[in-house]
């Protein structure tokens, strides 16, 4: 891929999105700016999931999956004749709504991304397997035992975790599908923290259903309802003065 | 996913109409891919071969298929459907010239007489555990040694069968020897299946029947065996399928006979079964026989196949319903 | 458990400490103080929990009666004179000199299970791959009925089938074929005439034999592992291929190993098949067309006539004893591996 202008990392025009005959994404519109957090909310079942999926082609691996639209990313379409998925993937990290370590240790787990991609030196590694705990928050608490297995840590930690594994290959956007969900408040809100810090240096979409958790982290925010992209704006816009009543709905806490 | 909430008229025509062309395209440009990255040649590469390994795995099925069907349904059906009634429902004779209703009713009486000591046994056995013991030592030994039963080898069962039933009970060689040997071997098929389908009886359907004021005994046989029931019958027909094919464990205990056995035990209780008798035939020099062994073989395999088969349904069934 | 189960139980541990004996009398008591204090569902829930108490041990009773029978049927070999434990690994099996060695045995079965394990293994781990990774969802259905069918077909057709086609196959044309070619004809292990009756032919019917349990289980357990892993994988950029042989295969690691070591049981328990066309002849195999008699094959050929000679009987026995201790062992093996991979993977 080679780089061309571009005003967002990237841009979403008129994305639809099937599986087999259902329709879950409707004409979606909207962009991703550089180093800012964008929340993605919406109840359950809206579609987020979806379409933060669509964004690095993993929906490719449902076979009754169809796309219609266009999403730029760095200014090419990844849904674009000749673009290669697995470099696609490689600049966009993704971290999952519940913890998923390989069952290898640590140290394997994070160096797994970059093996793929060719790098095996060794003191490189060892470098940069360093240098994503680190940005995870991770580094102090497992610096001695990177030989432990990844499952053995706790929740909290194993998210963190995989936070280093996606950003192991150093990607410019990285995609949260609900990462705090499944853990407790406290793992959560070191999470959260981490999400604000690592804002400096990647452009972050995150999924959330939790309206506090968007206000507190995200810089832009958009509502998805039934597959239909409700507001896309400042989040502190939508979530004090929401233009849409499915919104305010949401808000208030009426639907979700 | 909120499937059911949106319409399904909405459908992007374009995108579904060219889907051939769309596909074509993409074809296209995965070949693309494929020339010009060397992780997408592995992949390729590796995909390519594991397909060959599957068609390799599943080669000698259709090759065993063909050689024992064409020559079996040949002789089965040289003379059309008589001739195939015949060969069930005629004894052997003189040079096994006739058919294999020795062996045939053999099997059959050998798997009724098997089923009905061992299907009891494993299936209250698993009740027993499943139900009324809690995790923990009895439940661990039971499962242990059913699973030790399942790896024994058949011949050791035989052998097992010789030693103990023929010779330390006296019950001599025959139908009750044979099909108590058998009786053994179907013990951790059943007991491990019926297992499995109580545990995936959901608690609260106890809980419902319990409640109700019924005693342990009755939600268990009332309520719970009655959806577990699916689930028990395919381990009961895997189980005897898996049985019906045994040779090894019926050679020391069944004996042989060129007649349908008459009495359970004693001297007059000497039965063939379909599996020896392809065997005692196969060996046999004589070249007729060996068509007979054919014929056989092809009977039997149908009626495993057959079984087979209808467990699978079964379980396939229980399983779409419960998911 | 009914009502009256529970308050005698919790009146028993409510009192003081009492003396042993008086405790254990106790609970030897409580049952028939329920079954007196029941009513009539009660009496039928009482007696159906005893009735179905001794089915329940019937497997572990049939266990204890197989290793009694056996050990004491073969004790005669191992404590006379002519026999002992070092029959084990006696060479030479002649009954009429009273010679018992069954490493012969030992060593045919081996040879033919390293040879079926040897092909089986990479081929049906490959298999299992491909239906759980790469297998479109239309064929994946089938595919596994035909391997369940492969399953299921009995053993004694297969050595039908072997000793009709693979047997000749061997003799006419694999045998010729290496042994015109400069480049294998001096491999010792393609060495010697044959007639098709060789250890190959027991291998390679074995093979055939093992790949559904090889595939069949290796596909559960490639199928536990989390999609979430997989998916973990993919968003890094791993093709499908590094996916499933490094973190899918990875992942299944105990599962697979089970696999390998149930096939490997039955590889050497295996009998009516092998016996057709192994060649049962008493030697050591040293060539891939040697004829060599297996574990299983002896006793089913000689157990019928040798039954009155006490000493030949009792060797047949101790035969059976090893192959029982043997699958034992295998059982335990697949055991530990899969708690191993509860412990270290969390699924399996």
């Amino acid at each position: 891929m080679s780089t061309q202008e571009y005003t967002n990392v990237i841009e979403v025009e008129n994305l639809s999105t099937w599986f087999g005959s259902c329709k879950i994404l409707k004409e979606i519109s909207c962009y991703f700016e550089d180093n800012s957090v964008t929340a993605i909310m919406g109840p359950s079942g809206c579609g987020k999931s979806t379409f933060l999926r669509t964004l690095n082609r993993l929906n490719d691996l449902v076979p009754s999956f169809r796309q219609k639209g266009i999403v730029r990313f760095m200014g090419e379409n990844i849904y674009g004749q000749g673009a290669s998925v697995y470099d696609l993937r490689k600049r966009i990290g993704m971290v999952f709504q519940k913890p998923n370590p390989f069952p290898m240790s640590i140290y394997d787990n994070i160096a797994y991304g970059p093996k793929l991609h060719g790098l095996n030196d060794k003191d490189e590694l060892d470098k940069l397997v360093e240098g994503s705990l680190k940005k995870a928050a991770l580094w102090d608490e497992v610096k001695d035992e990177l030989d432990k297995p990844g499952p053995n840590l706790s929740g909290g930690q194993q998210q963190r975790l995989c936070i280093a594994r996606a950003l192991s290959v150093n990607p410019p956007v990285l995609l949260m599908d609900e990462p705090v969900s499944s853990l407790d408040p406290i793992s959560a809100s070191k999470i959260e923290e981490l999400i604000t810090d690592l804002k400096k240096d990647y452009t972050i979409i995150l999924v959330t259903h939790n309206v506090q958790q968007a206000f507190r982290v995200s810089d832009q925010a958009a509502f998805l309802y039934l597959g239909e992209l409700v507001e896309f704006d400042r989040t502190k816009r939508i979530l004090e003065a929401p233009a849409d009543e499915r919104t305010e709905a949401f808000i208030t806490g009426r639907i979700g | 996913m909120s499937k059911t909430e949106t319409p399904l008229d909405e459908r992007a025509p374009d995108v579904f109409q060219s889907e051939k062309r769309e596909r074509l395209k993409e074809f296209k440009s995965s070949m693309l891919n494929i020339v010009k990255s060397r992780r997408n040649f592995k992949d390729f590469l590796f995909h390519i071969i594991l397909g060959i390994g599957i068609i390799i795995i599943i080669m000698p099925f259709f090759l065993v298929l063909y050689q024992v069907a064409s020559v079996g349904f040949g002789e089965l059906f040289s003379n059309g459907f008589d001739s195939f009634s015949n060969f069930f429902l005629t004894e052997p004779g003189r040079g096994l010239m006739g058919g294999i209703r020795n062996a045939f009713f053999g099997t059959i009486f050998l798997i009724i007489l098997a089923s009905a000591v061992g299907i009891p046994l494993s299936v209250f056995g698993a009740v027993y555990i499943n139900e009324y013991t809690r995790p923990g030592r009895i439940r661990d030994m039971v499962e242990f040694t059913s699973d030790v039963l399942a790896g024994i080898p058949s011949i050791v069962f035989g052998a097992f069968g010789f030693a103990f039933l023929v010779g330390f009970l006296g019950l001599g060689m025959g139908l009750l020897s044979g099909s108590l040997t058998l009786a053994f071997m179907m013990i951790p098929t059943v007991l491990r299946t019926t297992q499995e389908a109580l545990r995936a009886v959901p608690m609260s359907l106890r809980e419902a029947s319990l409640a109700l004021g019924a005693t342990k005994w009755s939600t268990t046989w009332n309520v719970t065996m009655r959806a577990a029931f699916p689930g028990v019958i395919t381990g009961v027909l895997l189980a005897i399928g898996r049985v019906m094919g045994e040779t090894a464990p019926l050679i020391f205990t069944s004996g042989n006979s060129l007649t349908t056995p008459t009495e359970i035990v004693g001297p007059g209780s000497w039965v063939a079964s379909m599996p020896y008798t392809i065997w005692s035939y196969i060996t046999d020099p004589r070249q007729y026989l060996n068509i007979k062994a054919h014929a056989t073989a092809v009977a039997l395999m149908t009626m495993v196949l057959a079984i087979d088969i209808v467990a699978n349904i079964i379980s396939r069934k229980v399983t779409r319903r419960l998911v | 458990m009914n009502q009256e189960a529970d308050s005698t139980s919790m009146n028993t541990m409510d009192e003081k400490p009492k003396h042993l004996m008086t405790m254990i009398l106790e609970k030897l008591k409580r049952p028939f103080i329920e079954f007196r204090d029941a009513d009539t569902p009660g009496r039928i829930d009482f007696f159906g929990r005893i009735g179905l108490a001794i089915p329940a041990l019937a497997s572990t009773l049939v266990i204890i009666l197989i290793l009694t029978f056996l050990w004491y049927e073969s004790a005669p070999i191992f404590t006379s004179p002519e026999g002992g434990p070092g029959i084990i690994i006696g060479p030479t099996w002649d009954p009429n000199r009273n010679l018992y060695g069954i490493g012969v045995f030992i060593a045919g079965s081996l040879a033919c299970a390293a040879i079926a394990i040897g092909l089986a293994v990479p081929l049906g781990i490959g298999g299992a791959i491909f239906l759980s990774e790469y297998c479109p969802n239309r064929l994946r259905v089938p595919l596994r009925m035909i391997v369940e069918m492969m399953a299921a077909i009995p053993s004694i057709v297969y050595g039908l089938w072997a000793l009709l086609v693979i047997v000749p196959f061997i003799e006419k044309s694999f045998a010729p074929a290496v042994q015109n070619n400069i480049l294998f004809s001096w491999m010792p292990w393609f060495q010697g005439s044959t007639n098709g009756l060789s250890v190959l032919a027991g291998g390679l019917i074995l093979t055939i034999m093992l790949l559904p349990t090889v595939v069949a289980i290796s596909n559960d357990a490639l199928q536990s592992v989390p999609m979430n892993l997989r998916e973990a994988s993919y968003a890094l950029g791993a093709t499908r291929s590094e996916t499933a042989r490094r973190i899918v295969m990875s992942a299944a690691l105990p599962g697979i190993g089970a696999a390998v070591v149930l096939s490997l049981g039955r590889a050497v328990g295996e009998t009516m098949a092998v016996l057709m066309v192994t060649g049962n002849s008493l030697q050591v195999p040293y060539s891939l067309f040697d004829p060599t008699y297996v574990m299983t094959s002896i006793i089913t050929n000689q157990l019928g006539y040798a039954f009155i000679f006490p000493l030949w009987r009792s060797a047949l026995f101790a035969v059976g004893l090893i192959l029982l201790i043997m699958s034992i062992f295998f059982t335990i093996t697949a055991k530990i591996l899969i708690r191993w991979g509860m412990k270290t993977r969390g699924y399996v």
